[in-house]
Formats: C-alpha cells, sequence, structure tokens
C-alpha cells in the first residue's frame, strides 16, 4: 500500500511542468553557481573540494523555500481538493499516507539538489567560469558534501516543516514555518558568533565549537574544520565526518528524526480542526427591535465617488482579514523578533566593536537592512495571497457579478498589498523607539523615522506595481508567484547583480542600499534615488500597457476593453521612462568591475615598460580648492614646482591623471604637449629647453569633481553636503607609471594575460643613498560654504570669510606627497598638552567623546614624546567626517587625523569595561606622526608598514596597557592573535619582516601580537629606546629605516643571548 | 418591466466540451424555472448571463440592451447566488453585507445600513450578524448568499441550486423566501430539484446536455400528459422486461418493489392503474426522450 501511495503522490510531479521549470532553475542556478562563485584565496582551484563543498552548503540553504511549498501543497492536498474525508475513511492506513507524503517531499527536494549540483559540475566540468584554473574532474568532490551537507540540511528542513504542519493542520503556519526556520538559524548563527554571519567579530576556538555543534545547516562545522587549512590543504581536503562536524550531523539528524517520528505517531486521520477550542457562544439577544422591512435601495456605480468607495472598502475588509490572520501575527513577531537581534548586533558589535549609542541613526540603518530581502519576501507572500483570495475562499463569483470594474479591483489590490510594507516600516519605528529608550538613548528624531516611508516604503509600493501589473495576465497562482519572485530576485536583490544584471537601467525600484549618516543624512543618494523610483514606475506602468495591448485586454480577472484614452497613457509611459532613465545615467561615470580591469589591463600593456623613464620631482604644491558641499561638486586649481633631481638633463615630463574627473587645464610651462593620450590620462610635455639638473619648471593644472549620486560614492573623495572627505592629493597630476593602477589579484591578471604585477622592492635591493623621498611644501588655500569649517593639513596659517564663503589656508613644509581635507558644520573644542593645542572638529550631535578625546590625546602626546621625540607640529587635529566615507575608522595626516563618525565618536565609552575605541584610535593614530607620514617614512618594500602599522599598534597597545593593565591588554592581543590565525591560511605564507601592502592582517595583527611579546622579552623601557634611537638615525631627511634596522635596533638594546628571540618574532 | 432576451448562445470551453449549445430564452418578470440534471449546462448560463463569463457566440439582451456588449448594464442591477460560493474568513455578516452594498454602489451610508440590517431580519441572520460567515452551517450561508444577492435595487436575480444540500425546513425557508421577491423583478431558479419548479415557478424550461428541450408553464406540460401516465409495480426480475417492452418515465421502490410509471395513449396492458400526472413525469418525459407528442421547445 505505502508503495502504492507512493507512486500515486508521483504522479503529481510527474505530471506537473512547475516540478520540471524549478527542476530547470536549480540546474541553470547551479551552473550560475559553478560559474561566479569565486574565492579571492590566491592559488586556489576554481573546483577545489573546499570550493565546492562552500557552495553546496550554501545552495542547500536555499532549499528551505521549495520544502516549505512542497510541504504546503503536499500535506494539504486532500483537505484544498475536499477529498479528505473520502480517503480518510477508506481502508489506507496513517503511515502509507503520511509516510508517502513525507517521503515525496524528501525526493523531490533532492532532485532539486542534485540537479544543482549537476549544474555546478557541468559548469567546472566546461570550465565556464573564467580565468580560472580547474583540478581535473573528481567525482568525490561533489558527492561527499553532498552525502555531508546538502542531503541532511534536506532532511532536516523537511522534517521540520512537516512536522509543523502535522501539528498546526494550518496552511499559513506551515509557510510561516519555512521562513521562521531562516530567522532561526540566523538567531543561532548570531548567538553562537557564527563565522556564517558576516559581521561577525572574530570568534574564540571557545565560540568556533559551540558554533560548529550548533548550527543546524552545518556550515560552522565546515568554517571550524577548515579554519587553519593552508591554500593547499583547500585545493585537495574532503571535510571528514568528525570532532565537531560529526557531533552535529548526528545531533540534528537524530533529534529531528524523534521529533519527526513523535509527530507521526500522534497524527490522526481526520479532517477539520483537529484542536478545538470550546467557545462560549456569544449570548445574542432575540428580542431585537423590529427594524425596517426591505425595500430596494436605488444605486449609483458611476464617478470617482464611487470608485474611491468601492477600493476604501476593499483595503478594510482585506486588512481586517490580513490583521487577523496567524500569518500576519507570526509575521510581525518574528520581524519584531529578527530586528531587535540586529539592532542588538548593530549596538554591540562583538569583542572587537565597542558598544554604539542607540541613535536613530543607528536604527533606521538597521531598519534599512531588513529592507531588502526580509522586506521583499514578505512582499512577494501577501502580494500572492491578497491577490489570489477571492478565488482562494470562492468569493470572486459574488463580487465579479458585481459592477466592479476590473481597474478598480485592481488598485483596490494595489493598495491593500501597498499598505504591508507601510505597516512593516511602521512596527520597525515602534520597535527602534522602544529599543532606543531601552538603551537609554531616548533622542527620537522624528523626521528621519517619518522619510523612512519614502525611502523603504515608495520601492515596495513600486516593486508591487510592478509585479502586479506583470503577474495580472497570469492566470495560475503559483506560476504567478514564481514570475513575481524572479522579477524581484533578478532586478532587485544583489542576486541579480551577479548575474550581470547590474546595469542602473536594470534596477527596478531597487531597495535603498545605501546608509544614513547622522552628518550629511540621506546625501546626494537621496536626488538619485528619486529618479530611479520614478523610472521604476513609468517602467511598471510602460510593462502593463505593454502586456494590455500583447494580451489584447485579457487578464486572469476578466477581459478589459482597451479604451482610446489608453494610447496617451502608454505615450506617457514610454516618455516617463525615457526622461528619467536619461537622467538615471547622467554622469554615471560607474563601470563595472570587469570593464574597470580591462582599462586597467590595457594600460599596463600599454605603459608598463615605460616605467623607468626618468621623471621630475615635485617639491612643492601650491593650490586653490573650491568646496561646494551643497552642490556635490569642488573645483581644483594649483601649480606643481617641478625640480630634476636627477644628475642629468631631462627633456620629457610625463604627467599621468585620473581619466574619471573633469580635466578644465593642464599646462608645463616651458614645453609643448607632445603626447596626449585622454583614454588613459597620459600626457608627454616635451621641453623647449632640457632642463638641468637641479632646474625647476612649473606644471600649472585646474580639474574639477561632480558627484551626482549614482551608484556608490568614491569612499575617498565624498564631496558630499556635510562631512565631505577627501583624500585629495589621490586625484592631482602624478607624475610617470603608475603601478597602483594596475590590476592586483592574481586570478584577475591572469584573466587579462597579465604577467606577474610590479613587483615590490624586497630586503635584498639596495636603497638609493641619498633616498629620493617625495617629500613637498604643501601651502593650501580651500574654500568652503558657510557655515562650514574646512579642516586640512599642517598648519592654519589664516582663515577668513568673503561672499559667503569661509576660507582657510593651510600650509605645511616637508611632508609627504599625501595631503587631504574634510569641510563640515563643525563644532570646535579645545585642548592643550604643553605647548601644543589640540582642537576636535565634531558634529553637534555627537559630543558625548570628545572629552575623553581630547584627555586620551594628551596622554598619547605625553608617552609619544617622552619616549620617542618631540611632536613636529604646533597643533593635533581631529575631524569627524561621515560615515559615507568608508574603509577605515580613522586616518592620520600631518598634525590631522579624520575620524569616521561611527568609530570614536559614536561609541558608548561607558557600555563596555573592556574596549576602549577613543583611546585605542586616538593612541594610534596619533603615533603615526611619528611612525609614517613627515618622520619615520619608510619606502614601498618587504616590510615596510611594520614600521608604521606595527609600531602603532604597538603604541597602542602599551597606552591601553597603561589604562587598563596587563589581563585585559593580553585579552586584546589574543584576539589579534586569532585573527591573525584565522587569515593566515588565505594567501601564501610570509614572516613579519617581509610583509606585503596586500597582508594587514600580518602587520596589524601579528605585529601587535609580535611587538607586545618584544616588550615582554626586552621590556617596554628597552622597545621605545630603540624606537627612539631608530628615529634619530632614520628620520626624514635621513636615510629611511628597513624593517631590518628595526629588528638591528632593538639588537643594540638588548643582550646577545636575546638576539635570536627577537629575530624568531620578526622572521618567523 | 424587466426583459431578458437569450438568443442563439454557444458556449464551448477549451477541451471542446459544448456546455451551451444553441440555447434560445425569453424570461419576463417574476420566478422563472430552470429544470435540467447535474451537467445540464445550467450553471455556465447562469455563469454567461451574470457576465462572468463570454460565450462562444450569441447574445443577451436585457430590456434591449446587449449585456455582453456592456455587462455593467446587467451587473449594476444583478443579485447573484452561485451554486458554491465562499466568504472571506473572520469577517461578520454585518461587515462582507456591507462591503457588497458598497460594490453594488449603495452610497449612502445610513441607506446602505438600514438595507444591510433589513435583509439579515429577512433572512432570519440578525441574531447571528456579527458572527463570522465562514462559521456559518450551510442553511445560514445560503441565506446568507440570498442576503447579499438582494442588496441594493436589482432587477435580475439568478439563484443557482440554491437549496441543494439544504434539509427540508430550511428549503421551505429559502422558498419562502424567494417567493416574497417583488413580481416586477426577474428571478432565474436553476435547479435538478422538480418540487421547487412546481411549487414557485409560474413559467419553466427543461434543459440537458446544453440544449433546451421544452419552455412553457408546468401546468400546461402536466394537462398534456394528463391521462397518458400508467403505474404497475412489478417483481424486480421483470423490471429490465418492462422497460424494454414500455415507454418507462420512471421507477421507484415503494415497499421494497419496483413500480414503475410509463407513458401510453391507452392502457399499456394487465396490471396497469391510471396514474395523475406531475411535473416530474413531464421532467423524465423530456429527458428520456420518449416520443411523445409533446410541443417541442
Amino acid at each position: 500500500m505505502f508503495a502504492a501511495r507512493l507512486n500515486f503522490e508521483s504522479l503529481f510531479y510527474k505530471h506537473s511542468w512547475s516540478f520540471y521549470i524549478l527542476s530547470a532553475l536549480y540546474f541553470l542556478l547551479g551552473i550560475g553557481g559553478g560559474i561566479i562563485s569565486k574565492f579571492s584565496f590566491p592559488g586556489m582551484y576554481h573546483n577545489a573540494p573546499y570550493a565546492i563543498a562552500f557552495l553546496e552548503g550554501l545552495i542547500s540553504l536555499t532549499a528551505i523555500f521549495p520544502i516549505t511549498i512542497l510541504v504546503a501543497q503536499t500535506f494539504f492536498r486532500e483537505e484544498d481538493a475536499g477529498f479528505a474525508s473520502i480517503l480518510y475513511a477508506s481502508p489506507l492506513t496513517k503511515w502509507s499516507y503520511i509516510g508517502s507524503k513525507f517521503v515525496i517531499v524528501v525526493t523531490v527536494s533532492t532532485a532539486y539538489m542534485l540537479f544543482c549540483l549537476l549544474g555546478v559540475a557541468l559548469a567546472h566540468g566546461l570550465h565556464l567560469g573564467s580565468g580560472n584554473e580547474y583540478l581535473a574532474f573528481n567525482l568525490m568532490f561533489y558527492l561527499y558534501p553532498f552525502l555531508l551537507f546538502v542531503w541532511p540540511n534536506v532532511f532536516l528542513c523537511a522534517a521540520t516543516i512537516f512536522s509543523i504542519a502535522v501539528v498546526s493542520r494550518h496552511k499559513m503556519s506551515t509557510y510561516l514555518s519555512g521562513l521562521l526556520l531562516y530567522v532561526l538559524y540566523i538567531v543561532i548563527s548570531l548567538f553562537s558568533n557564527s563565522p556564517v554571519m558576516a559581521n561577525a567579530s572574530p570568534p574564540s576556538p571557545e565560540a568556533m565549537a559551540w558554533a560548529a555543534r550548533l548550527d543546524p545547516f552545518g556550515l560552522a562545522a565546515l568554517f571550524e574544520q577548515s579554519r587553519y587549512w593552508s591554500i593547499a590543504d583547500r585545493n585537495t581536503k574532503l571535510f571528514q565526518l568528525q570532532g565537531h562536524l560529526l557531533v552535529n550531523r548526528l545531533f540534528y539528524t537524530g533529534i529531528i528524526s524523534i521529533l519527526l517520528c513523535s509527530v507521526l505517531w500522534k497524527f490522526k486521520m481526520v479532517t477539520g480542526n483537529v484542536v478545538r477550542r470550546k467557545r462560549k457562544a456569544k449570548q445574542v439577544s432575540s428580542s431585537a427591535a423590529l427594524l425596517q422591512s426591505y425595500v430596494a435601495v436605488p444605486v449609483n456605480t458611476k464617478g470617482f465617488l464611487y470608485h474611491f468607495r468601492v477600493i476604501k472598502s476593499f483595503v478594510a475588509i482585506e486588512l481586517d482579514v490580513l490583521c487577523k490572520s496567524i500569518s500576519w501575527i507570526l509575521i510581525l513577531v518574528g520581524w519584531a523578533f529578527f530586528l531587535m537581534i540586529e539592532i542588538y548586533s548593530a549596538i554591540d558589535s562583538g569583542i572587537r566593536i565597542p558598544a554604539k549609542f542607540a541613535t536613530t541613526g543607528l536604527m533606521v540603518n538597521t531598519i534599512l537592512s531588513m529592507s531588502g530581502i526580509p522586506m521583499m519576501l514578505v512582499i512577494l507572500f501577501y502580494s500572492n495571497e491578497i491577490t489570489w483570495k477571492p478565488i482562494d475562499v470562492k468569493i470572486d463569483a459574488l463580487e465579479q457579478a458585481s459592477p466592479l470594474s476590473l481597474l478598480t479591483r485592481v488598485v483596490a489590490n494595489w493598495v491593500t498589498i501597498s499598505c504591508i510594507p507601510l505597516l512593516l516600516i511602521t512596527w520597525s519605528i515602534l520597535i527602534a523607539i522602544v529599543m532606543q529608550c531601552a538603551y537609554h538613548h531616548p533622542v527620537i528624531e522624528w523626521e528621519v523615522y517619518a522619510e523612512l516611508y519614502y525611502i523603504v516604503g515608495l520601492p515596495a509600493i513600486i516593486s508591487i506595481l510592478l509585479i502586479s501589473s506583470s503577474t495580472l495576465f497570469i492566470s495560475k497562482k503559483y506560476l504567478s508567484l514564481g514570475i513575481s519572485m524572479l522579477l524581484l530576485f533578478a532586478f532587485q536583490s544583489k542576486l541579480g547583480k551577479l548575474i550581470y544584471l547590474d546595469h542602473p537601467l536594470l534596477r527596478w525600484a531597487e531597495y535603498y542600499g545605501k546608509i544614513y549618516s547622522d552628518m550629511n543624512a540621506w546625501g546626494a543618494y537621496l536626488p538619485a534615488f528619486s529618479i530611479a523610483m520614478f523610472y521604476s514606475f513609468f517602467l511598471a506602468l510602460l510593462v502593463f500597457c505593454l502586456l494590455m495591448y500583447i494580451k489584447k485586454g485579457r487578464t486572469w480577472l476578466g477581459r478589459w476593453k482597451i479604451k482610446p484614452y489608453f494610447r496617451y497613457v502608454t505615450i506617457l509611459a514610454c516618455l516617463g521612462c525615457a526622461i528619467f532613465a536619461y537622467k538615471l545615467l547622467a554622469g554615471d561615470i560607474r563601470a563595472s568591475r570587469d570593464a574597470r580591469n580591462a582599462w586597467k589591463a590595457a594600460y599596463e600593456k600599454k605603459y608598463r615598460d615605460k616605467d623607468r623613464l626618468p621623471l621630475l620631482t615635485v617639491t612643492k604644491v601650491r593650490t586653490n580648492i573650491d568646496l561646494y558641499p551643497s552642490r556635490n561638486y569642488y573645483l581644483v586649481s594649483g601649480a606643481y614646482n617641478l625640480v630634476n633631481k636627477n644628475n642629468f638633463p631631462i627633456h620629457e615630463a610625463w604627467i599621468a591623471v585620473d581619466k574619471d574627473l573633469q580635466w578644465k587645464g593642464l599646462e608645463l610651462k616651458g614645453s609643448k604637449l607632445s603626447m596626449q593620450d585622454d583614454a588613459f590620462g597620459q600626457y608627454i610635455f616635451t621641453l623647449d629647453q632640457p632642463l638641468q639638473p637641479g632646474d625647476s619648471t612649473k606644471l600649472l593644472f585646474e580639474f574639477e569633481y561632480h558627484w551626482y549620486g549614482n551608484g556608490n560614492i568614491d569612499p575617498f573623495n565624498a564631496i558630499v553636503a556635510n562631512g565631505a572627505f577627501m583624500r585629495i592629493s589621490n586625484y592631482y597630476p602624478s607624475l610617470g607609471y603608475q603601478p597602483g593602477w594596475e590590476i592586483s589579484a592574481a586570478t584577475d591578471r591572469k584573466k587579462w594575460k597579465l604577467g606577474p604585477a610590479s613587483p615590490l622592492k624586497t630586503l635584498e635591493d639596495t636603497l638609493a643613498n641619498p633616498f629620493p623621498y617625495k617629500f613637498i611644501e604643501w601651502d593650501a588655500t580651500i574654500s568652503t560654504e558657510q557655515p562650514q569649517w574646512v579642516v586640512g593639513i599642517g598648519n592654519l596659517k589664516a582663515e577668513w570669510a568673503s561672499n559667503n564663503r569661509h576660507y582657510f589656508q593651510y600650509t605645511s613644509g616637508d611632508i609627504p606627497f599625501r595631503f587631504a581635507l574634510s569641510s563640515a558644520e563643525y563644532k570646535v573644542a579645545y585642548g592643550q598638552f604643553e605647548d601644543i593645542g589640540i582642537a576636535v572638529y565634531y558634529h553637534a550631535d555627537h559630543a558625548w567623546n570628545v572629552d575623553s578625546l581630547i584627555s586620551k590625546s594628551r596622554k598619547t602626546l605625553e608617552y609619544c614624546q617622552h619616549n620617542f621625540g618631540p611632536y613636529p607640529y604646533d597643533t593635533i587635529r581631529f575631524a569627524e567626517i561621515s560615515s559615507f566615507t568608508r574603509g577605515f575608522d580613522a586616518t592620520a595626516y600631518p598634525a590631522t587625523i579624520f575620524m569616521n563618525e561611527n568609530s570614536s565618536f559614536t561609541v558608548d565609552t561607558h557600555a563596555d569595561d573592556e574596549q576602549d575605541l577613543v583611546a585605542n584610535l586616538s593612541s594610534h593614530e596619533l603615533s603615526h606622526q611619528w611612525w609614517g607620514l613627515a618622520q619615520l617614512s619608510p619606502p614601498e618594500m618587504e616590510g615596510g608598514q611594520v614600521l608604521t602599522e606595527s609600531l602603532a599598534m604597538y603604541t597602542e597597545l602599551m597606552l591601553y596597557q597603561h589604562d587598563y593593565g596587563k589581563l585585559k591588554t593580553e585579552k586584546l592581543v589574543s584576539m589579534h592573535q586569532q585573527i591573525y590565525d584565522t587569515e593566515k591560511g588565505l594567501s601564501e605564507p610570509r614572516p613579519l619582516y617581509r610583509a606585503d601592502p596586500g597582508s594587514p592582517f600580518i602587520y596589524y595583527n601579528l605585529g601587535a601580537v609580535r611587538m607586545y611579546r618584544l616588550s615582554e622579552i626586552i621590556g617596554e623601557a628597552s622597545v621605545n629606546k630603540a624606537l627612539k634611537n631608530l628615529l634619530r638615525m632614520h628620520a626624514y631627511p635621513g636615510q629611511p629605516a628597513t624593517v631590518l634596522d628595526l629588528i638591528d635596533a632593538f639588537h643594540r638594546v638588548s643582550p646577545l643571548e636575546l638576539h635570536p628571540k627577537i629575530d624568531s618574532l620578526f622572521m618567523e | 418591466m424587466n426583459h431578458l432576451l437569450i438568443q442563439n448562445i454557444t458556449k464551448t470551453y477549451p477541451g471542446g466540451v459544448c456546455a451551451l449549445n444553441n440555447l434560445h430564452l425569453d424570461i419576463g418578470p417574476g420566478l422563472f424555472g430552470l429544470l435540467g440534471p447535474n451537467g445540464a449546462g445550467k450553471s455556465s448560463l447562469m455563469r454567461t448571463i451574470a457576465s462572468l463569463q463570454l460565450p462562444t457566440s450569441g447574445n443577451i439582451f436585457l430590456n434591449g440592451t446587449d449585456i455582453l456588449a456592456e455587462p455593467g448594464y446587467i451587473k449594476k442591477q444583478l443579485g447573484y447566488l452561485p451554486q458554491d460560493f465562499g466568504v472571506y474568513p473572520k469577517i461578520t455578516a454585518s461587515q462582507l453585507l456591507e462591503h457588497m452594498a458598497v460594490l453594488k454602489g449603495i452610497a449612502n451610508k445610513a441607506e446602505r445600513r438600514e438595507q444591510v440590517l433589513a435583509l439579515l431580519q429577512m433572512t432570519n441572520l440578525y441574531e447571528h450578524r456579527n458572527k463570522a460567515v465562514h462559521t456559518y452551517s450551510g442553511g445560514m450561508r445560503q441565506r446568507f448568499g440570498i442576503a447579499q444577492a438582494l442588496l441594493g435595487n436589482p432587477g435580475v436575480i439568478i439563484v443557482d441550486e440554491p437549496t441543494a444540500g439544504l434539509d427540508p425546513e430550511e428549503r421551505n425557508r429559502f422558498n419562502n423566501l424567494l417567493s416574497e421577491i417583488g413580481e416586477e423583478v426577474i428571478i432565474i431558479l436553476s435547479t435538478h430539484i422538480v418540487e421547487d419548479v412546481r411549487n414557485l415557478c409560474p413559467k419553466m424550461a427543461i434543459m440537458d446536455k446544453g440544449r433546451i428541450l421544452a419552455t412553457g408553464e408546468p401546468a400546461t406540460f402536466i394537462n398534456r400528459i394528463e391521462g397518458k401516465v400508467w403505474q404497475r409495480v412489478v417483481n424486480r426480475d421483470d423490471l429490465q422486461h418492462f422497460i424494454q417492452s414500455y415507454r418507462v418515465i420512471s421507477s421507484q421502490l415503494i415497499g421494497g418493489k419496483p413500480s414503475i410509471r410509463v407513458y401510453s395513449e391507452n392502457m399499456p396492458g394487465e396490471g396497469f392503474v391510471a396514474a395523475k400526472a406531475g411535473l416530474e413525469d413531464v421532467y423524465f418525459t423530456y429527458l428520456k426522450n420518449l416520443e411523445v407528442c409533446l410541443q417541442p421547445a
């Protein structure tokens, strides 16, 4: 009987085109995954067993969704068809009935996974992923992880959701169980600090072990087992069913099997609600007064008011149905839970990052993070449910027999479904406000919360319009759901970008994937976003119009007569699309990653062989910079003093400029332009008279930059309305070949048929003596809009106002060619340490840590001056910049440290007594005034960053130890060790002294650990003495130090017997 | 006076099923019974008249207006009770009637409320007005269905198999409701229950396999076959012999023995007694096409 029943159940899939379509989709997903999945581990093969296992693990996570639908369809099939009572009254046994259903669910979902795996294998077998190396095909690489991860995960999902279906006997609860399973997975991953969570701080071995045991999908166990694998291991080793992975698989398989068996044991083949609560019958008064007799009432079905009333009635009744439904209550509960977890995580991000203040900005950014996929899934679910509700409950005949017009019905649907995201936004805001109060920061910025209705609500409403108008012509419920899902995932989510649907015109009603900044609010992203939304709206309208014409008005709701005015609507839609598409693309200089790499490869092929041409040297920069933050625009004009520091005449000057800027002028005095390559920004000027050694000339230039809010802002060129930050020296003219413009990733270089990148100087290379430092004198006059301040570098020579603009003149002698500036409506706080002024430029609402910053700066200045030498300037400035700049918490320049608003200024230093980011950042960055910048300025070579970043980490740790003691410092050092251990397996091994710029985990984390250990071996005082000596001997303009000089300095202050230990710290 | 003219309506579904075959009907105000077995095409015809589906060919005119070209004309004065309908979950009868009243175009809120309450009382649902409709019994649900069909100012009411599945008491109650509706209204009662048509409908049509077999007044049909219906109790083993030998209208069990009714101009043979002709005899006679001299449809 079981076999017969199983065969019967299989008929529903054998004869169902949706099964074949979904199988094909999974196959294509596998091919896509096989092509685009890449790991940036140099030397790892595309089809390495680690890569395949990781990919299969990720794919198995997607099984939740088809399994949910499969269970809902399979388990409730008899009840939906009204056949349950007949079937249950037959001799069919419970085990045959329920067992066959479960087996078919597992079989079909396993089939989908196998199709996916087939796609991956095919993509690998055909070497479809470009520029990657492949191992010979090995079936075990695919099959073993399938048996270890994929099939157990399929079984886990199927058994869990099936059990919920059996217990609840409720379809909505079944659907939601799939969603909640996903949510639960996230929660477990967060609480167990699983590495699966992208923002997880580096887990300790204990945390990793727990995550490995608890992760129901086994991915944390995958990470745990491979944590210390080298590239060679990842290319050859299969995951072993041992250790925590074995515990994990046994635990979850066992527990879910027991749950399933017990649930099936209790299952009874009865119809109707198995669990009935006796409700007290409401006593209704039977003595109702005699009401008016029935009389016919005249009707009015024309005019705007009729349609308005109808829409209002539909919205009211459908929202009433919605709010009483278990599914909605579960969604609200799940949403609240998920959001609170996210907020908690944003406030307290783990052991590396201290707690933040629960500001409205932080809440809004957290809500924004939920407005992507989670919101999309809810919209998908309810779009389908609400649209098909009248048919599902069989009230459609009554409604369609009324004068209700098709247009009104469609609009009513759209309005009702559009209420869903608005309700969720309201719910999110309520939760956020509660959390702000719970975290003792009840400063509610109502207008910022209100803006969420526009930022989050608008793309959601337009998405609903898009899928409503597209699926109006699809008469099958689940096909409609599938098409809606495809539309949203392809044209809105990041998955679409992975398959090259990343052109701006192919992003339809994309959710607002940017951030809110306390300093800069939504920035220029907002107008660009608005244009994108207008474009999407007209596109949705155009799609609807075209489909109407193609289908001749035949929708699944009925025939829609295409009236004459419809053509004007179509023309309007076309015009709207065209206008806003033009605006969307105007000023959009984004290029795809491939396009950028193509440019870089062509540049290198054309110019690299000229990299040894003799060059002039910039010695002075005089410049005017006019900032227009409110317009996201700046204009630069300037002059270089170029000197021939070679010992032979120079006939040509090779100037390189950033082609993404708008260059208005480039002129070398006493020369003619002899080569112009605008595509690569390369210009060669031939001097009228050769420039003799020691002689100079001038280069005059002028350029401008405008950011239009398209794409992602260049984080180092963030000319925003408030809190602008520009590493502006990056955009000034350069001389000669630029190795920094080459492709760095080895796999990409191979794809573009490039040889090795320009080599880094090694420790064996001899440095020129005297060393040709590229230091300059800097004189900049910078203006900005009132009432903003500009914070530059060096000394503030003058400040004045004119024509409603605020002017600043900053000068400096002898600094590296590296300068930056910020502009914002600052408040300024001042402090003093001896004869050094301390100034903190901060956003008015971020005053919490200003005093602490000044106080910590004093301590750092005292320590560094005492141990290493005098501070070279009369002021130290800290300037807050908006979070539109990303990539660093803080960055140091001569006399100025720029700090991201998300770091020191918004952390709650009182919430955590173990972390003091203000102290750590300020001491680290301030110590760069000695290590790097204008004092110790090592050349770009192996180990160069040890002399800047490792020494800054050391200074940071010593100051931390002075404040917090040895025990807490050991904990911090241990964390750095873990970070290093985790990352070291991802690239070629290098000892500390040969650190290259591309391995920050070496010179930051390993450097911190080794320098700390050094201080334990030879003592802090000896380390400091060595560093002081090093500075005295190698600070600019002396011969620059190398890491070998550093090791030598430590040798000189320590006994001979400790030298091997010292060497091992740097050379092993 | 309302007048519905159905001209040469044919409906063939995808798959080739011909549900309506060149059908013609002329219906005036009052109750009109459409009698036919399951699968005759009654519901298809009802859905076509209600403009829920388009016929393959033919026309339907209501008061001279082509309702296939202008479905809005009939919808604003239509009350429709389909054979099988559902309701929104957890919505009370008051709320749902109020919603349907809005759809039907009752603009004034007070008028809407009054009519809803009057209908609830008329259909004996007033006490249950604040209960969710989806919790109603079958009979209560059918009464709710007629209540929503009476909203507004219906000139045409279509009730499709309204008493199927109801117990005798509920059926009587429902039929009483129908009979109370005004005489100016066209009410099409589509059913396979002969008794309902006999009791309620001054005019009727018999339909089978998508065709109208006969139209007219029930009394006229019965008179035509009066005196030509004969009855006899037979042995079970002889039943097939009698079916083959006589024009058997129907057979049923009486006291455990088959009793047959046959059509014959004269006494058909020994053992037969004359029986009073009924509408059921007319119905089966047309369905079985017993080659009687009855006026064609």
